[in-house]
């Protein structure tokens, strides 16, 4: 199977860094990284310089962003008719049940507390990819 | 005559004579004494000033007593005025007056005798005088009532102010301390993360020492992660709506303990219910809370072999709420600390002795106290125990939260 790249909306270069190192090699993808809320929506939607974008398999979402966060981008991808089907995990430092409830409300496929223990982010993230990628089965996108 | 307030008196006569002898009559009184030659001269003074009362004769040219009093009464200032006729005519025509006998009419024959001129005058002078006075005084009393009204509602509306902004500033400090530990958790993991990948990257590179002050610096990192997870707690258990309902207390102490389960084992303790406790109204997971941190510091701050702790209720004083109490045989607390240990933060150890923490749980438990309308205080000999009061309520039902 061959998928598009892996989406990471994380405005933190730190976490970002993280996430990937966490990764790895285990990824049967490439790893795209957008900064900001609006720029993930450029991405998904091929606006402005994304024209030729490549539609994600997954996207990992932080909720805190600058300027548009991610509840709305969430919102956004949701309510499109096309980009609704590709499973959004929310990516959080809260775990404020409130929090939690509106993203499954909202339509997320999961919802990820960042955990403050490398190792621990590790499990995690190999876990969640392997389950998305080995385990069940995605709709197929890319080009 | 005493110093009582002059009133004016209107005296109407076209012949100077008579204005004259009324004048020496009534001069006895006391009073303002006004001649008017004409019907038309007596409506100019009654437009200028307050008249008591009108003495006039009936027989006028032009204008005659009664067109005039009729005009009088029409003014809404002068229905109440009295009028006084010197007449020589019938009785009978007084009753034209009728319409208009709002006010105190009178009359005097001719020859007017100066005692019951003076008397009648006398008399309407002082009605006038009291019924000023009175006005005066209803005026002046509802001038204090509004006065004091708007006091009254200037200092409720005060209050109401300092209420919302009250209001509007607790909402501030729990967003900021919910932020603060959100955003603060963020580089922490940062530097966390980046502490790990040294370790993992440069193992070889470092020496003992070395490697040693990465692990002191990833301890400080969990112990800051402790301390920002309970202070996250706390704006929680300030934030979290409250479910009311009626709990029996055994049972949620029962729970508690179930929650401790882990630590229990293993230890020599014993946990005594001596009897069963009352119902209270309140929310179950922050009741389960209180007991869980009071049981767990019972259980922690305590180095004999044989732990003990009892749960129970005081007997019932005068119609208040009932008082719980949870105590304890361990090391005691110093009556200097009997506040503070309410801090938040605040340990009386060191870091790591008795089990570690953060210092929030006794914060917590009161907070949770007070949102249930109820007190906590400890009594405590130091090498003893200590035994923990407190209420849910003030015995009055808890209002319920929307």
């Amino acid at each position: 199977m061959s998928y598009g790249p892996l989406l990471i909306v994380e405005d933190s270069d730190a976490d970002f860094y993280a996430m990937k190192r966490a990764l790895g090699n285990t990824l049967p993808c490439e790893i795209k990284r957008c900064i900001t809320g609006s720029e993930a929506l450029d991405y998904l939607f091929r606006r402005g310089s994304y024209t030729e974008a490549v539609c994600p398999p997954l996207v990992l979402l932080d909720i805190n962003l600058p300027g548009m966060d991610g509840r709305a981008v969430l919102a956004q991808l949701k309510q499109d008719p096309t980009l609704k089907g590709i499973p959004v995990v929310m990516v959080s430092t809260s775990d404020n049940p409130a929090d939690i409830t509106h993203c499954y409300t909202a339509g997320c496929s999961g919802y990820l507390v960042k955990p403050l223990d490398y190792d621990r982010l590790v499990t995690s993230l190999q876990t969640l990819c392997k389950y998305w990628f080995r385990v069940v089965t995605i709709p197929q996108t890319g080009n | 005559m005493s110093t009582h307030e002059k009133v004016n008196i209107l005296m109407v006569d076209d012949q100077p004579s008579k204005l004259l002898s009324y004048e020496v009559i009534l001069s006895e009184l006391d009073e303002n004494l006004i001649k008017a030659g004409s019907g038309r001269e007596a409506l100019e003074h009654l437009l200028k000033t307050d008249i008591a009362v009108v003495l006039m004769d009936v027989s006028m040219p032009e204008l005659d007593g009664f067109e005039l009093a009729e005009i009088i009464h029409q003014h809404p200032r002068y229905q109440r005025t009295a009028i006084i006729f010197i007449s020589a005519v019938h009785l009978t025509d007084l009753d034209r007056l009728k319409g208009y006998q709002h006010g105190a009419v009178d009359y005097i024959a001719v020859p007017v005798i100066p005692e019951l001129l003076r008397a009648k005058v006398s008399v309407f002078a002082e009605l006038y005088r009291k019924t000023q006075q009175l006005e005066r005084l209803n005026r002046e009393l509802e001038q204090r009532v509004a006065e004091r009204t708007a006091e009254l509602q200037e200092r409720a509306e005060t209050l109401q102010q300092l209420n919302v902004e009250l209001q509007r500033r607790n909402q501030e400090l729990d967003a900021f301390t919910y932020i603060a530990s959100h955003d603060l958790k963020e580089p922490l993991r940062g530097i966390n993360n980046y502490a790990q990948f040294l370790i993992e990257d440069y193992a070889e590179k470092l020496d003992d020492e070395g490697r040693q002050q990465l692990g002191a610096i990833q301890q400080l990192i969990r112990r800051m992660e402790d301390l920002l997870n309970s202070l996250l707690h706390y704006s929680r258990v300030e934030r979290a709506e409250l479910s009311q309902k009626e709990l029996d207390v055994t049972q949620v102490v029962r729970e508690a303990l179930d929650q401790l389960q882990a630590r229990l084992q293993g230890e020599r303790v014993q946990v005594r219910l001596p009897q069963s406790l009352p119902t209270v109204r309140g929310d179950r997971a922050q009741l389960i809370e209180v007991f869980t941190n009071l049981l767990s510091n019972a259980l922690k701050y305590n180095a004999t072999t044989e732990k003990r702790v009892e749960v129970g209720v005081q007997d019932a004083t005068n119609g208040g709420p009932p008082v719980f109490y949870v105590r304890d045989n361990g090391i005691g607390i110093a009556p200097e600390h009997h506040e503070k240990i309410f801090e938040v933060f605040r340990r009386l150890h060191a870091r790591d002795a008795f089990g570690g923490g953060t210092g929030a749980g006794l914060t917590i438990v009161k907070k949770i106290i007070e949102r249930h309308g109820g007190r906590i205080w400890v009594e405590s000999t130091p090498g003893e125990g200590s035994t923990f009061y407190f209420t849910f309520g003030t015995g009055e039902k808890i209002k319920t939260e929307e």
